[in-house]
């Protein structure tokens, strides 16, 4: 218990909460700018049991803002090479590898082995799919994007609050949003975003605080400026109502 | 005029403004974002027809997927 001695002391962890998070199962999926910070640090913090998610390669591109992998790392598939990392940072908790993409045939046979999915993807399929079958099997999931210099963070809780469907009703026209490759992505904006995503699901975990449930927090940083806006509940929702 | 409230800044508007005169003052295109006004998310289609009051509070909130 040593290794988590720093937050054990904090008094809303001690070491029940400590015990919590060593029982606790997160998904992450996609293993990109988000999934690099939210991986390392629940992995840190003892987060028992950890899924790694993403069909991708390593490439050098990735690395400007993919903290979680280094220059050797170029070609390895980006589960197995953020895993071999995760083990050496903390060897005492469960990884396990998903060399795969997600979708309709696969996610709810995945998900169903965790408490929590963490959306670090870069895709809208991808969001929509992790948001629906998260409602269906009644699990929280973290949500964060980045676009250039801003992110975005919503916590979905089902039951609690609106879905990810309840703002973004239908994905946005094909094209019509440049994709990082596109549009370029700053690696500190996703350190920012991913590392609030990792304390959302701590803070889940542990049963703490205020998650940003119904809640969506848009984080400019060329303004240097964080907001809260309220998400409000769709009634009519074709998920979550 | 009149002022609104968009993203946390005041903005003055004529008092005939509708969202879509705001998001095309503001360069956004329809398609690539959602606009709340007073917490209420408004449909696309009555972005022509939705005048501003003195004082709404405006969320323009872009859709991204980046990660």
């Amino acid at each position: 218990m040593q290794r988590y001695s720093r937050q054990i002391i904090l008094p809303e962890i001690g070491e029940k909460g400590q015990e919590k998070l060593l029982n606790a199962k997160v998904l992450v999926v996609g293993l990109g700018g988000l999934g690099s910070p939210v991986a390392v640090y629940l992995a840190g913090a003892g987060v028992g049991t950890l899924g790694l998610l993403d069909s991708d390669a390593v490439e050098l591109s990735n690395l400007n803002r993919q903290v979680i992998f280094s220059t050797e790392d170029i070609g390895k598939k980006k589960a197995a090479a953020a895993a071999q990392r995760l083990k050496r940072l903390n060897p005492d908790i469960k990884i396990n590898e998903y060399v795969l993409r997600l979708g309709q045939d696969n996610i709810r046979g995945i998900i169903s082995d965790y408490d929590i999915v963490v959306d670090c993807s870069d895709n809208f399929p991808t969001r929509y799919l992790a948001n629906d079958a998260c409602v269906l099997a009644k699990k929280p999931l973290v949500h964060g994007a980045i676009y250039q210099f801003e992110g975005q963070v919503t916590v979905i809780k089902p039951g609690q609050g609106p879905c990810y469907r309840c703002l973004f009703a239908e994905p946005p026209p094909p094209g019509s949003i440049p994709s990082c490759q596109e549009a370029g992505a700053l690696g500190a904006i996703a350190g920012i975003i991913g590392m609030i995503q990792a304390t959302e699901a701590i803070k889940l975990i542990l049963g703490v605080g205020q998650p940003l449930i119904g809640k969506l927090l848009v984080f400019n940083a060329l303004e240097m400026s964080f907001r809260k806006v309220d998400i409000p509940q769709n009634k009519k929702c074709s998920v979550c109502a | 005029m009149i002022e609104i409230v968009v993203n946390g800044n005041n903005r003055q508007m004529p008092p005939d403004a509708s969202i879509a005169n705001l998001i095309s003052q503001l360069k956004v295109k329809p398609q690539v974002c959602v606009v709340e006004v007073n917490g209420k998310i408004v449909s696309r289609d009555e972005y022509c027809t939705r005048y501003f009051k003195h004082g709404d509070q405006i969320e323009i909130i872009r859709f991204m997927a980046g990660g």
